[in-house]
C-alpha cells in the first residue's frame, strides 16, 4: 500500500483548510461581521491566529472581487502544456471563482468545491493541447467530484446536480478557452456570457459528454463564437 | 430610429463581428440603452434568451449561405431579416413597467420591443452595407407609418418568418412575400424571371389557325 500524502511543510495546509472554511461558510450561511464581537472576546494570542485564518477564508461574495489576470494567464498557459509551479494552485482559485459565479446554488443541497482536489486534478493534467486538456479536465473533475456535496465522493450528489454541474463546468472551460478581455471586471461578464451559451445549448453538451473526443470539438466550436 | 449602436471592435469588419456572441450582447445592449434614453421605456434583457437567439440566428445564417459572390449583396439583407426572425422567436427583452407605455400612436409605443428589434436589425445591416458594399441605407417612412407596425405585428405573430419580409420593407426594399424565409440567389431569381416571361410570351402567342 503507497504511503499516505503527509503535510510536511505549513503551506500544504493552505489548500485543505480552505476547503474546510469553505464548507463553513457555505453550510452556516454566517457573514464575517457577525462573528466580529465573538472574536474580539477571545485571548489575544487565539485571536490573532485566527485572525491569520481569516486571511485564507474563500471570498463568497460574487460581487466582490473580478477574477485575478495573473491566475488566469497562468491557467491558461498551464492548459498549453506550461508545467510551471503554483499553477494548479491557481487552478484551483479560478475554479472556485467561477463556480462562486455561475453554479446554480438553487438545489436543495449545498455543492461544495474543493480547491484540493482541483488543484490535485489540473496537477495530473497531460493534453497535447488546450481543447483535449480542457476535455481532460472536465471529465476528471466529473470523475473525481470535485464539486459535490460531499466533495471527493458520489455521496448526496443527486442527478439533478450533476445536471447543475456539468452546466457550470461547460462555462468554466467556454471561459477558459475563448478570446481574452481586455479587463478583469469585462473577464466575469464574459464568463457570465458562457454560463448563457451553456444555458442554451444543454441538448449539445449531453450529447458531447458522450466522448471525450465530442467534448472537445464542442469546445472548440462554440468558444470561437465567444 | 435610435442612434447606431458602434462597432466595438474596429479590427474587424462588423460582418464577423456579428458572428460573435460578445459583440451581439454587447452591441443590443448598447442598442437598448439607447433606446431607453430616447423613449425613457425601461427594458429587462435575458441574457439567456439572446444567446439562444444568436445560436439559433447563426445556424440559420449557415444554413443558407450562398457560395456565389454575386449573391452577398442580397444575403447581407437576408441574413439581418433572419436575425429580426429569430430575436421576435425567442424575445430576450420585456418591458420593465408596461403600464407606462400610454402613448400607442408611434411605433416604438405601439410595440416597444418590437421597435428594439427592428432599429438594431437595420443598424447592423446598415453597418455590413456600408463598410461591404459603401452603400447607404435608406430611410423610409413605412418604418414610422403605424398601419404598417400593425401589420407587422399582426403577421409576425401568426408566422415569424414574414418579419423577413418586413425588414425589407422598413429598409426600403422590395419584400419576397411568397416565401421570405427561403434565400433565393441572384441567379435563381433570374431564372423565376426568365421563366414568368416564357410563361407570358406562350400566353400572348395566337394560337394556331384550325385547317
Amino acid at each position: 500500500m503507497p504511503a499516505p500524502h503527509l503535510p510536511t511543510s505549513p503551506d500544504d495546509l493552505r489548500l485543505p483548510l480552505r476547503d474546510l472554511l469553505r464548507g463553513a461558510r457555505r453550510t452556516l450561511h454566517l457573514p464575517e461581521a457577525a462573528l466580529k464581537p465573538a472574536l474580539d472576546m477571545l485571548p489575544a494570542p487565539l485571536g490573532a491566529f485566527l485572525h491569520r485564518v481569516s486571511a485564507l477564508m474563500p471570498d463568497l461574495d460574487p460581487e466582490a472581487r473580478p477574477v485575478a489576470r495573473a491566475d488566469l494567464d497562468m491557467v491558461i498557459r498551464g492548459m498549453g502544456g506550461d508545467k510551471s509551479r503554483d499553477i494548479s494552485r491557481a487552478f484551483a482559485r479560478i475554479l472556485a471563482h467561477a463556480m462562486d459565479r455561475v453554479l446554480d446554488h438553487t438545489g436543495d443541497d449545498a455543492l461544495l468545491v474543493s480547491e484540493t482536489l482541483a488543484a490535485m486534478t489540473f496537477g495530473d493534467l497531460e493534453a497535447p493541447d488546450r481543447h483535449g486538456a480542457a476535455a481532460d479536465l472536465w471529465i476528471a473533475l466529473s470523475a473525481g467530484h470535485v464539486i459535490a456535496v460531499a466533495p471527493g465522493t458520489p455521496l448526496g450528489t443527486a442527478p439533478e446536480d450533476l445536471a447543475r454541474i456539468d452546466a457550470a463546468l461547460h462555462a468554466l472551460f467556454l471561459w477558459l478557452l475563448c478570446e481574452r478581455a481586455e479587463t478583469e471586471t469585462a473577464e466575469d461578464e464574459i464568463l457570465a456570457l458562457c454560463a448563457a451559451l451553456a444555458t442554451a445549448t444543454a441538448a449539445e453538451r449531453a450529447a458531447a459528454l458522450a466522448s471525450h473526443a465530442t467534448l472537445s470539438a464542442m469546445l472548440r466550436h462554440q468558444s470561437g463564437l465567444i | 430610429m435610435a442612434n447606431a449602436p458602434l462597432p466595438l471592435d474596429a479590427a474587424q469588419p462588423v460582418r464577423k463581428s456579428v458572428r460573435r456572441l460578445r459583440w451581439f450582447v454587447q452591441t443590443f445592449r448598447a442598442q437598448m440603452v439607447q433606446m431607453q434614453a430616447d423613449t425613457g421605456i425601461a427594458f429587462d434583457l435575458d441574457a439567456g434568451k439572446l444567446s439562444a437567439a444568436f445560436l439559433d440566428w447563426l445556424r440559420a445564417f449557415e444554413a443558407q449561405r450562398p457560395g456565389d459572390p454575386a449573391d452577398r449583396r442580397p444575403y447581407a439583407g437576408f441574413a439581418a431579416g433572419l436575425m429580426l426572425r429569430t430575436l421576435l422567436d425567442h424575445a430576450p427583452v420585456r418591458l420593465v413597467h408596461p403600464e407606462q407605455v400610454q402613448k400607442a400612436d408611434i411605433p416604438e409605443h405601439f410595440w416597444p420591443e418590437g421597435f428594439l428589434y427592428v432599429t438594431y436589425c437595420l443598424n447592423v445591416r446598415a453597418a455590413v452595407l456600408e463598410q461591404d458594399f459603401h452603400e447607404k441605407q435608406r430611410s423610409v417612412p413605412e418604418l414610422h407609418d403605424l398601419r404598417t407596425w400593425w401589420s407587422f405585428r399582426e403577421n409576425t405573430a401568426e408566422d415569424a418568418s414574414a418579419a423577413i419580409g418586413f425588414l425589407d420593407l422598413f429598409a426600403g426594399e422590395t419584400p419576397d412575400w411568397t416565401m421570405p424565409g427561403l434565400f433565393r440567389s441572384a441567379d435563381a431569381q433570374t431564372r423565376a424571371l426568365q421563366d414568368a416571361r416564357s410563361i407570358v410570351a406562350q400566353l400572348n402567342r395566337p394560337e394556331p389557325e384550325q385547317e
